[in-house]
């Protein structure tokens, strides 16, 4: 399947099983799709239908059984670690249901991490407090995770994910753990850093109210992607 | 390494956890490691005090306190050996103290010639006939509440005027010093008897030359340089009697004990980071930014620990002193044990970063 010139990340035939005693389970079952810049991809599904697991091999955290990834056309079927922590370091943003703040550093230490991590990131203090306006964090980058509720510990996150500029934000039902005004503030930013700066966005939640937001879904079942809705 | 010190800085329990068992950890190998060389110092305390060349005693004399008397002719044949400048003779043995309360008491009563030199305590100007000497921690051991004092050893007279300091007992039965005629009046050794003849070489002679020479003069008696004397004693004390091998075993084990401390403290303390380094990996962080935390964090709760565990072991230990006497601490003993406390730190840090590395990133995504 060519790819689009928009495409940020493909999935050829991807299979993952898992070994379960002297069983083997099929969580990902020869799943092919596209991500592309600019556009919030929801996976929806029951859990157990191969969400995560999508989202943890997009997002160069393991690799498919068989079938390939494909970041921006290269195929990742023969990288090796060093070449994927690269992707993550540079390319890839995430949020995560639980937040995963460290909670040793502050709001703003927080969304500095990745250039902690990256030294040659061009991101600067004065980025990650834009980013803490921009989530609507203005004032609060002293408070430490501890300090904050879950809306503005899901929300430095989100910062944290943009500093490096991402070309894909994966998120892990990034809602899950928020209340109604806080799941909607968060959704907004998703789709804020899908429009605004041409990221791929895919989410993986249950969260109806994501709905709204999407421009395509793409419905999971028993590691197989069974609908794709154009929204 | 921000990350590394605000860790510390903001689980203060984890780290005061983790430095108290590292402290502990220090303070029971400085203790251990202490006991153990002060035993080794005080079997060998008197033979390391005298100012001699070579000691000549009784074939096969393992320590200082059990040697046979020697028969009085070897005196002179020492003596007589080319390359010889001087013989001092020393005797020994056990004698019952008797306490100015009528109890008795095993010591071991030591006397020697005129100008033994070296630390030994003894001197002609400030030891009259029938003085004795006693260390100033056996005073209470040996019912003396103060000095001057009378008593009798093996029922002789004797006068306490005044006690010494660094020859406590370690045996249980104190030294007694005093005059050579004194000792032997003691021990029953008639007017010439002696355990050990103490020589000095002649100036410009080769001491394994008169070494050799008083071998094949008397090759019936051991002739040992004062360091060989001193090790020989030493090995005896610590490997062949109980009371050693315990202190040995009780060391090796101390040591074990705080290697074990230190590493599962280091490598608990690491563990439970899993989660922030399976995210930092997420993020993109390489294996060395992770070593590099769990290296920080190991060896700065390693420092601080092993500092305060040998700032706690000196006053400690002073103040164990009242009680044994004869506990050491040789600063290279307790700077090797900080050595090795931040080594081992280093290492249990190695073992837990490779955990810490291998973890799968792919875990951040389940809740």
């Amino acid at each position: 399947m060519p790819n689009s010139p928009n495409t940020i990340i493909a999935a050829r035939e991807v299979s993952v099983g898992f070994e379960q005693g002297e069983r083997r389970f099929t969580a990902l079952d020869a799943v092919s799709a596209e991500f592309y810049a600019g556009e919030i991809t929801l996976l929806m599904g029951a859990s157990g239908s191969g969400k995560t697991t999508l989202l943890s091999l997009l997002g160069c955290l393991r690799s498919p059984d068989s079938g390939s990834i494909e970041w921006q056309g290269k195929s990742l079927s023969r990288a090796r670690e060093p070449e994927l922590m690269q992707l993550r370091r540079r390319q890839i943003g995430f949020v995560f249901q639980s937040f995963r703040l460290f909670p040793a550093l502050n709001a703003l230490e927080n969304v500095m991490m990745p250039a902690q991590i990256d030294t040659e990131l061009p991101a600067t203090r004065a980025d990650a407090e834009e980013l803490l306006c921009a989530v609507g964090l203005e004032g609060k980058g002293s408070l430490y995770p501890r300090q904050m509720s879950a809306g503005q510990r899901q929300r430095v996150a989100v910062a944290r994910a943009l500093l490096k500029k991402p070309a894909a934000i994966l998120a892990d039902e990034p809602t899950a753990s928020l209340d109604t005004a806080s799941g909607e503030q968060v959704a907004e930013l998703l789709k804020a850093a899908a429009k605004a700066r041409g990221c791929a966005a895919i989410v993986a939640t249950h969260d109806p109210r994501l709905l709204p937001l999407a421009d395509r879904i793409l419905f999971m079942r028993d590691g197989k992607i069974i609908a794709r809705d154009e929204v | 390494m921000r990350l590394a010190i605000r860790n510390i800085a903001h689980d203060r329990t984890r780290f005061l956890l983790t430095v108290a068992g590292i402290a502990f950890s220090a303070f029971l190998m400085v203790f251990q490691g202490s006991l153990l060389c002060g035993f080794e110092r005080a079997s060998s305390r008197v033979i390391d005090s005298v100012d001699a060349d070579l000691w000549v005693m009784a074939h096969g004399v393992q320590a200082f306190d059990f040697a046979p008397p020697l028969p009085s002719d070897y005196y002179g044949k020492i003596r007589g050996v080319p390359g010889v400048r001087s013989v001092r003779r020393m005797a020994s043995g056990f004698a019952f103290w008797q306490r100015p309360n009528g109890s008795r008491k095993t010591v071991i009563v030591i006397g020697g010639d005129a100008e033994i030199g070296g630390m030994y305590p003894v001197e002609r100007e400030n030891t009259l006939p029938e003085d004795a000497l006693v260390d100033t921690s056996d005073l209470e051991a040996l019912g003396l509440d103060q000095l001057p004092a009378e008593v009798e050893i093996n029922a002789r007279r004797r006068h306490v005027r005044r006690a010494v300091a660094g020859f406590g007992s370690f045996l249980g039965s104190p030294y007694i010093f005093g005059r050579l005629s004194d000792a032997r009046q003691a021990l029953g050794l008639g007017d010439s008897g002696a355990m050990f003849l103490l020589l000095d070489v002649a100036p410009g002679e080769n001491a394994a030359t008169v070494r050799a020479a008083l071998e094949a003069r008397a090759p019936e008696l051991d002739v040992l340089s004062s360091r060989e004397f001193s090790s020989r004693a030493q090995r005896y004390w610590t490997l062949q009697t109980g009371a050693g091998g315990a202190l040995l075993t009780a060391a090796v084990l101390g040591f074990f004990v705080g290697v074990l401390i230190v590493s599962q403290t280091v490598y608990a303390t690491t563990m439970e980071r899993l989660e922030e380094f399976a995210t930092l990996k997420a993020l993109g962080a390489s294996s060395w930014f992770i070593v590099r935390i769990v290296a920080v964090q190991a060896l700065v709760s390693a420092m601080v620990g092993s500092a305060i565990g040998l700032a706690l072991a000196f006053p400690l230990m002073s103040a164990a002193r009242h009680a044994i006497s004869w506990i050491y601490t040789p600063w290279p003993l307790a700077a090797a044990l900080a050595v090795a406390t931040l080594l081992l730190a280093a290492l249990a840090s190695i073992t837990a970063a490779r955990a810490a590395i291998s973890i799968e990133p792919g875990r951040v995504f389940r809740a």
